[in-house]
């Protein structure tokens, strides 16, 4: 194809003028991909809650407890970590929204009892939501603007 | 898959440092990543639609793409060339969603590139005689004559023939070629 057209040649066109993008659109990436993060860990969250729904409607009330502790602590001292990087609160966004659907379902599966395998798991999305805030809020301390 | 293209902008040299880096998620590697190679999407995107705007989707759905998926990339090819790829699809992606009119005034043309200052007269001409091709066409002469992309690997990402990118080509550059002589302006000039 070249040899119909030597003419125009790699260097011509390599010579054309070069432009830079928007300075401001760095930070607006950097936001925009936090933003379909947030909505993954949500999303992600939705399913551990509808898992723990129908893990509640099919184990028998009757099953040994199974242990709670553990994610409720680590769930404590995340909580703790978020308070003292975000004192105002996390952001609001898809990851805050889905925290508090997880703690309105841990207060529902406390008011009537649920087994504590259910509430284990509503722990452990608790705790999954709030690592990923603060590694949120992390992140947000550590963007540099070019 | 990738062609060798040694004197592409996007055949940089990345520090295996750096990209560890951006692997771990560290933002300022990433901020460095985008500082260079920025430039080089947004001109090849420019330089196909046409468009300012149209370009700068192209670069923020790219480095979006580099910041939630450069933990998969494994080194098989260099970055750039990895990242040239995402930056071609992107922008074949944008040819394929929208219409993009094909305008003949030049000062329309680049006041849609949203150039900074006037340009130097030739290669503000030459850059019109360009940009007054058909966008399909446009990326062709782009891919193939600056990017090194082989007839190929542009039938792969148009889902054409090869014959078919061949023929889109020639039209081009003898298109190109009757506007600069009809223009009055010689080969030499174009930018």
């Amino acid at each position: 194809m070249n040899e119909t057209m030597p003419p125009l040649s790699h260097a011509q066109l390599r010579a054309l003028p070069q432009f830079a993008p928007d300075p401001a659109l760095w930070p607006r990436i950097v936001a925009r991909a936090r933003r379909r993060q947030a909505q993954r860990v949500a999303a992600g969250a939705c399913c551990v809650l509808l898992l723990a729904g129908a893990t509640a409607a099919l184990l028998p009330a009757t099953r040994a407890p199974a242990p709670t502790h553990d994610w409720q602590a680590r769930a404590g001292a995340l909580e703790r970590e978020l308070a003292s990087a975000a004192p105002r609160g996390p952001a609001p966004g898809p990851l805050a929204d889905a925290l508090g659907g997880v703690d309105r379902a841990l207060h529902a599966a406390y008011a009537r009892g649920a087994p504590p395998a259910e509430r284990e798991t509503l722990w452990r999305a608790r705790s999954e939501l709030l690592e990923s805030l603060v590694a949120a809020q992390r992140d947000g301390l550590r963007t540099t603007r070019i | 898959m990738e062609p060798t293209a040694p004197r592409s902008v996007f055949a940089q040299e990345v520090p295996p440092d750096l990209l560890a880096q951006a692997r771990r998620g560290d933002m300022q590697a990433h901020a460095e990543l985008y500082r260079r190679f920025a430039a080089p999407v947004f001109n090849l995107a420019l330089r196909v639609l046409g468009e300012r705007a149209a370009a700068e989707d192209v670069v923020q759905e790219v480095f979006v793409r580099v910041l939630g998926q450069v933990r998969r990339y494994r080194g098989e090819a260099p970055f750039g060339l990895w990242l040239r790829r995402l930056a071609v699809n992107a922008t074949i992606d944008q040819l394929r969603a929208r219409r993009f009119l094909v305008a003949t005034d030049a000062d329309a043309l680049l006041a849609r590139l949203g150039a900074p200052g006037p340009l130097p007269e030739q290669q503000a001409e030459a850059l019109a005689l360009l940009l007054r091709l058909p966008p399909r066409a446009r990326a062709v002469v782009v891919l193939h004559e600056l990017e090194g992309y082989t007839h190929a690997e542009l039938a792969r990402m148009f889902e054409q023939t090869e014959s078919y990118s061949k023929s889109i080509l020639s039209r081009a550059l003898v298109r190109l070629r009757r506007r600069l002589g009809r223009d009055g302006i010689g080969l030499e000039s174009l930018p």
